[in-house]
């Protein structure tokens, strides 16, 4: 695969996914307005609005590789005659306010998620909680959009000198990779590494049971008690997402250019898709103890288990394999 | 540790030109780790009082889980000190470590026993499991940092 990473293809791909944080959280966040308008118990409790808070979570992961490979994309137009390095700052620096947003609001809408599989009610104070900061995160997310489009359509501003320019709604990458290597910082990339790995045997260890317990060990367990854990995976993936951006804004070559970065991000979706399963799906909530176990429940678990392998081999191995560091 | 050093097992895992030299321990070890904390994890958060509706008996197995990835994080870490001997045995992050785990090893003894000694099914947790449960947590996490920041320092 990796005569597929080169600077065009990485573009392409970033503009085709720059569509999940624009058009994809326009139609989640609709949704969400439609089900708190809306008179009907079914679409509060049952049908739309645990489905715009999924949508939303699926957008909130998905926009996690619209980040990466807009660096990546960076790297491929920098020496472009006509690109302007500050509007590509200014594009980032904005994405990356609405990104850290977003997340927020995706981890809001799947705390929403998780109450719902308990009690079949949504709280209002996570819904107004996920409206909020999904609408900031909207509208912070038009902003980068819009400054990123002005990279290569100059065309598309109303003063083309305004290229380049800072918003005021962004959070600055320069500062994140400051802070993370810069001078008299040694001590936080080493912190951060330990966090990260702490991070990833809190949600490790307990997405292992839980799974198992669906493939048919711990079978004296009834699943919804270990569904009481899911907050402390979710706990321990955020810990993993803070520290693992930090690395990548702090070094991005180290990352964009070596395969074994993008089949960790490709396993790192699908961990995040099985999360979604263990929260909401029903056949697993039904899970007594004792209860008999369907084939498609252990084809999903080792599936799920192989792939949680696969991030943590392919996190190991950048070093090694590839050309990164 | 110079003779050690020298020797050719420890040339070889530390500068043969393949992943499944030192890349490779160096993954596995982790991958024991993952095990390992993990299982402790959960088996702490329970005793803690998070998801007080899973049943306790049942969740033993997960003590033969660390011990057999501790066995195979052993085995890894001799290979890995094996490796770099000098810079590892003049560490003070290292023995550190040594020490959080030579402390710990005997507390998920205790802790074992604390749960389960009376009875193949606890209903209750007692004060003294919970603390044990407690200090065994932190003691893995100090664990983890140390043999992390060792990577770097």
């Amino acid at each position: 695969m990796s005569e597929l990473i080169t600077p065009g293809n990485l573009s392409h791909l970033h503009l085709l996914l720059n569509h999940f944080p624009t058009v994809g959280l326009t139609v989640a966040f609709a949704l969400l307005i439609v089900s708190i308008l809306s008179d009907s118990e079914a679409m509060k409790h049952d049908t739309m609005r645990p489905t715009a808070l999924g949508v939303l979570f699926a957008i909130a992961v998905m926009t996690l590789p619209v980040f990466t490979t807009g660096l990546a994309a960076e790297g491929a137009i920098e020496k472009l005659p006509g690109v302007s390095k500050a509007a590509m700052d200014a594009h980032e620096n904005s994405a990356l306010l609405a990104f850290v947003v977003l997340e927020l609001a995706g981890a809001s809408a799947w705390f929403g998620l998780w109450r719902w599989r308990r009690t079949r009610r949504i709280p209002p104070g996570i819904t107004i909680l996920t409206f909020v900061l999904s609408a900031v995160s909207l509208g912070l997310m038009t902003i980068a959009a819009s400054i990123g489009g002005g990279i290569r359509h100059p065309e598309i501003l109303a003063d083309p000198s305004t290229a380049g320019a800072q918003s005021v709604f962004s959070m600055s990458a320069a500062g994140v990779a400051f802070f993370v290597n810069g001078r008299g910082h040694q001590w936080v990339w080493p912190t951060l590494e330990s966090a990260h790995f702490v991070g990833m045997t809190l949600w490790f260890g307990i997405l292992l049971i839980a799974n198992l317990r669906l493939m048919g060990w711990f079978t004296a367990i009834p699943y919804p008690s270990l569904h009481r854990l899911l907050p402390w995976a979710l706990l321990g993936f955020g810990v993993n997402e803070v520290s693992g951006m930090m690395f990548y804004i702090a070094t991005p070559k180290g990352y964009t250019t070596n395969v074994v970065f993008y089949w960790k991000l490709i396993f790192l979706l699908i961990a995040a898709a099985d999360l979604l399963y263990l929260t909401v799906w029903p056949q697993a909530w039904r899970t007594e103890a004792g209860t008999p176990v369907h084939v498609r429940e252990r084809v999903i678990g080792a599936a799920a288990l192989a792939t949680f392998v696969a991030v943590m081999y392919c996190g190991r191995m950048l070093p090694f394999l590839g050309n990164s560091f | 540790m110079t003779a050690l050093h020298d020797s050719a097992f420890s040339t070889w895992i530390r500068e043969a030109e393949t992943v499944w030299a030192f890349p490779t321990v160096l993954t596995v070890h982790t991958f024991g780790m993952m095990l390992l904390v993990g299982c402790a994890w959960v088996m702490d958060l329970r005793l803690l009082g998070v998801g007080r509706t899973i049943p306790i008996g049942p969740l033993r197995p997960l003590f033969r889980i660390m011990w057999f990835a501790f066995w195979i994080n052993l085995a890894t870490g001799v290979l890995l000190f094996i490796a770099d001997p000098e810079r590892k045995a003049t560490s003070m992050l290292f023995w550190s470590k040594m020490l959080l785990i030579l402390i710990n090893l005997p507390l998920i003894k205790r802790l074992e026993r604390a749960v389960f000694g009376n009875t193949s099914a606890p209903t209750v947790v007692s004060g003294g499991a919970r603390q044990l449960a407690a200090v065994s947590a932190a003691l893995w996490a100090g664990t983890i940092f140390a043999g992390r920041l060792l990577g770097y320092m």
